[in-house]
C-alpha cells in the first residue's frame, strides 16, 4: 500500500526550516488536501513531490519506486500553478498540446487528446485563442486541461483557485470535485489529486482526506468530517471552521460521578465526556480549554439550569444566519443562530451548549484530551 | 458659441499640454527637424567649398554616387564593407549578449559583481575606447601582440590595423566589446519579466533545456530581441566611426572605409557637402530597410499576445 509515500521529508532554506520530518502516504485515486496558513510548508511539500524542489533529507516513493532524485520530467506528474503559468505566446491548443509535442506524440493523437481534454473542462471553442484573450475562469480551465491531457500519475494543484473571484471559485470548486470523481472511477489510471490551499472551505469540500499543516509538519490527517468534528489539537480546531471555534480557559473537575468545566465561577456540566477526559488523564481535576463551535452555542430560555448568563454585544446578520457576539464574564463568545430568533443588542440572555458538541484541550500540550 | 463644460475643460487641458510640450518641441524642431530638412535640401544641390550655394541639381548627386566612374566604386566598396561589418557586429552582439544575459539570469554567487563588471566597457567613452584599442592592437608595443607571443600563439609581432584582411575585424572586435553590455542589460530586463513558474511548467511538461529556450524563452523575449536588433543595427551603422577614425582612417587602402567614414571624408575632407548629404540620406534609407525587415519578419501579429501575461 501507499501509492505515493513521503518519508521523513525535510527541507531547509538557508537555515530556516520549511518542512520538518514530514511523513505522508497518499492512496491512488484520492483527493488529498494540504491545508495550512502561509509559511506552513504546504507549497514546499507539493514542490518537492513535483521535483521542482529537492528535499534536504528524506525519501519519496511512487508506486514503490524511489523517485527522490528524479527530475520533474521523469515523475509523470502534472501541476497546476498558483499563477497558472500558461505560456502567453501559445494558443490554448498549443498550451495544452505542449507536453504531448515534447514527447513526440503523433499529430492525430495530439489533436484528439487535446480536444478531449478541452471538452472535459468546457473550453473547446477557445482552442485558437491566446491566454490574454480569455477570462480568469477560462484560463483556469486551460491550466487544468494542460494537466488533464497527460493522464498523469498524480495531479498537483497549488492554490489553483486563488486567482478567481469568490463566485467563480465556488463554481470551479464543484467542477473540480466532479472532475476528480470521474477520474477516480476511471479504469486505467485513477486520478490522484494533491491540492494545496489555505482556504478551509476548499479543503473541506474537495478533499477525501485533509492534512492540516503547521510549522512544517502535519498536525492532523483525517477526513473532512473528522477534521471538523474531532480536531486533534488547538491548531486544527481553530484553523478549520469559520467563524472559528470558541475557546474558554478553565478547569475540568470531577463532581460526584459526573464532571464539569469551571471558569470564572461558571459551571458547565459535561457528563460522560468530562469523565472520560479526566479518566484518560488519570486525574480528578485539571486545567483545560473548552472549545465549542459557534453553531453549537445555543441561546437558552432564561432560568434554565446549566446555562450561562450572557449579554448580547452585537448582532451581525449574515443572511442565512445571525452572528452574535456575546459577553460571558470577561470572555467573548460567538454564536451562530437562526435569523428568526429575536435577539437584540444589549439584551441579557442565557447560553448553553450540548456536552457532545464540546471539545476539551490540554492547555499545555494543546492536544485534544479525548484524543 | 457657447461651449459645454466638458468641451471647455478639454480645450483647456489640451492647450495646457501644448504649452508644457513647447520647449522640447522647439528643441526637436530647431536641432533635429531643421538640420534634417536642410541636409535633404543640400543633397539636391551642387554644394561644395568655393562654389556659390543654391545651385540646385536635384538627383544628380544620387546618380553620381550610384553610377559615376569616380565616386560609385568607392560607394559600392563602402556599402559592402558596411554590410559586412553590420551583419557580423549585430549578430555577434546579439548572440553574445543573449548568452551572457541567460547566465546572469540564473541565480548564483557573484552575480551582482558580474553585472557591475559588465557595465565597464559601456562606461568607457567612445574616443577613449578607440585610443585604448589602438594601443592594444599596436604592432610594436601592443598588449595583444605581447600576449599572443608569450603564449606562443605567434612567432613574431603582427599588425591588425595595417592588414587589409584583418583591419575591419579588429574594429569589429573593439566595437562588439563595447556594445555587448548595453544589449545584455536589455535582455536581462526582458528575461526578468518571464515568470519562473512558466519555466517550471515547461519543465513539468517534459521540455528539455533546448526546447524550453526555443519554445518558451525565445518567443517570450521576441519583443526585446526586436528592439535590440533595431538599436544595434542603427548603432553598428554609425557608432563604429570613432574606431575607424582613430584606428585606420578608412585604410589600409579602403578596407575599412565604411559608409559613415566615406560620408565624413566626402563632406569634410573633400568638402563635397552636397554629395556627402546625398550619401547620408542613402545610409538612412538602408537603416530604414533593415528596421522594416526586423519588424515584418520577426513580428507576426501575435505580438500583443506575447507581451501581455497570462
Amino acid at each position: 500500500m501507499g501509492f505515493l509515500k513521503l518519508e521523513k521529508i525535510t527541507k531547509r532554506f538557508s537555515g530556516s526550516l520549511a518542512v520538518d520530518h514530514l511523513d505522508l502516504e497518499v492512496e491512488e485515486g484520492e483527493f488529498l488536501v494540504l491545508l495550512g496558513p502561509s509559511g506552513c510548508g504546504k507549497t514546499t511539500t507539493l514542490r518537492m513531490i513535483a521535483g521542482l524542489e529537492v528535499q534536504t533529507e528524506g525519501k519519496i516513493t511512487l508506486e514503490g519506486k524511489d523517485i527522490s532524485d528524479s527530475p520533474p520530467e521523469r515523475r509523470d506528474m502534472a501541476m497546476v500553478f498558483q499563477n497558472l503559468a500558461l505560456y502567453p505566446h501559445m494558443t490554448v491548443f498549443d498550451n495544452i498540446a505542449f507536453y504531448l509535442q515534447n514527447i513526440r506524440t503523433p499529430k492525430e493523437t495530439i489533436e484528439q487528446k487535446v480536444r478531449q481534454a478541452a471538452r472535459q473542462v468546457g473550453i473547446e471553442e477557445f482552442l485558437t485563442r491566446y491566454p490574454n484573450q480569455l477570462s480568469g475562469g477560462q484560463r483556469q480551465r486551460v491550466a487544468l486541461a494542460r494537466a488533464l491531457v497527460r493522464c498523469p500519475k498524480v495531479f498537483l494543484l497549488d492554490e489553483p483557485l486563488s486567482s478567481l473571484d469568490a463566485k467563480l471559485r465556488a463554481g470551479m470548486r464543484s467542477e473540480l470535485k466532479l472532475l476528480h470523481r470521474n477520474l477516480s472511477q476511471s479504469k486505467e489510471r485513477k486520478g490522484t489529486f494533491i491540492y494545496v490551499t489555505h482556504d478551509q472551505v476548499e479543503a473541506l469540500t474537495l478533499g477525501t482526506r485533509v492534512a492540516v499543516m503547521n510549522k512544517g509538519n502535519i498536525v492532523q490527517l483525517s477526513t473532512p468530517r473528522d477534521l471538523y468534528n474531532k480536531p486533534r489539537n488547538l491548531f486544527a480546531s481553530t484553523f478549520v471552521g469559520s467563524p472559528s471555534m470558541n475557546l474558554i480557559e478553565g478547569s475540568l473537575e470531577r463532581e460526584n460521578g459526573s464532571a464539569a468545566f469551571i471558569f470564572q465561577g461558571n459551571r458547565i456540566a459535561l457528563g460522560e465526556i468530562g469523565v472520560a477526559a479526566l479518566k484518560r488523564a488519570n486525574r480528578a481535576q485539571m486545567p483545560a480549554i473548552l472549545g465549542v463551535r459557534p453553531e453549537s452555542v445555543k441561546i437558552a430560555s432564561p432560568g434554565m439550569t446549566g446555562a450561562l448568563a450572557a449579554q448580547v454585544v452585537t448582532v451581525e446578520p449574515l443572511g442565512q444566519n445571525n452572528l452574535i457576539n456575546l459577553q460571558v464574564g470577561d470572555r467573548m463568545l460567538i454564536a451562530l443562530v437562526s435569523p428568526d430568533l429575536a435577539i437584540h443588542e444589549g439584551e441579557n440572555v442565557n447560553v448553553c451548549f450540548q456536552p457532545q458538541a464540546t471539545h476539551l484541550f490540554d492547555p499545555q500540550t494543546e492536544e485534544n484530551l479525548l484524543g | 458659441m457657447t461651449l459645454t463644460f466638458e468641451q471647455r475643460h478639454h480645450r483647456n487641458t489640451t492647450a495646457f499640454a501644448y504649452r508644457i510640450l513647447l520647449p522640447s518641441l522647439a528643441f526637436v524642431l530647431i536641432f533635429i527637424g531643421y538640420p534634417l530638412v536642410y541636409s535633404i535640401w543640400i543633397s539636391f544641390q551642387d554644394f561644395k567649398y568655393g562654389v556659390p550655394t543654391g545651385n540646385v541639381i536635384w538627383f544628380r548627386n544620387f546618380l553620381d554616387i550610384l553610377t559615376s566612374s569616380t565616386v560609385a566604386p568607392q560607394f559600392y566598396n563602402s556599402l559592402l564593407v558596411t554590410l559586412k561589418f553590420t551583419v557580423v557586429a549585430v549578430a555577434a552582439v546579439v548572440i553574445i549578449s543573449l548568452g551572457i544575459a541567460l547566465i546572469i539570469n540564473e541565480r548564483f554567487r557573484g552575480n551582482d559583481l558580474l553585472k557591475l563588471a559588465l557595465l565597464l566597457p559601456y562606461a568607457i567613452p567612445g574616443p577613449v575606447n578607440a585610443v585604448m584599442w589602438n594601443w592594444i592592437y599596436d604592432p610594436t608595443f601592443g598588449v595583444l601582440n605581447g600576449l599572443l607571443y608569450q603564449v606562443g600563439f605567434i612567432k613574431e609581432y603582427f599588425t591588425i590595423t595595417g592588414n587589409p584582411d584583418l583591419a575591419l575585424w579588429g574594429i569589429a572586435f573593439a566595437y562588439i566589446w563595447k556594445f555587448v553590455p548595453y544589449s545584455t542589460f536589455l535582455f536581462v530586463a526582458g528575461l526578468s519579466t518571464i515568470p519562473q513558474s512558466v519555466y517550471e511548467a515547461a519543465q513539468m511538461d517534459c521540455a528539455g533545456t533546448w526546447r524550453i529556450f526555443r519554445k518558451v524563452t525565445l518567443p517570450l523575449l521576441m519583443p526585446v530581441l526586436q528592439m535590440v536588433l533595431v538599436i544595434q543595427t542603427i548603432f553598428a551603422l554609425l557608432m563604429h566611426f570613432g574606431l575607424v577614425f582613430v584606428l585606420t582612417r578608412g585604410g589600409p587602402g579602403n578596407a575599412t572605409s565604411t559608409l559613415a567614414w566615406l560620408i565624413y571624408n566626402e563632406s569634410f575632407t573633400f568638402t563635397q557637402f552636397g554629395r556627402g548629404a546625398a550619401m547620408a540620406i542613402m545610409l538612412s534609407l538602408i537603416m530604414i530597410v533593415f528596421i522594416y525587415l526586423y519588424l515584418v519578419v520577426l513580428n507576426p501579429e501575435k505580438r500583443s499576445a506575447r507581451t501581455q501575461g497570462a
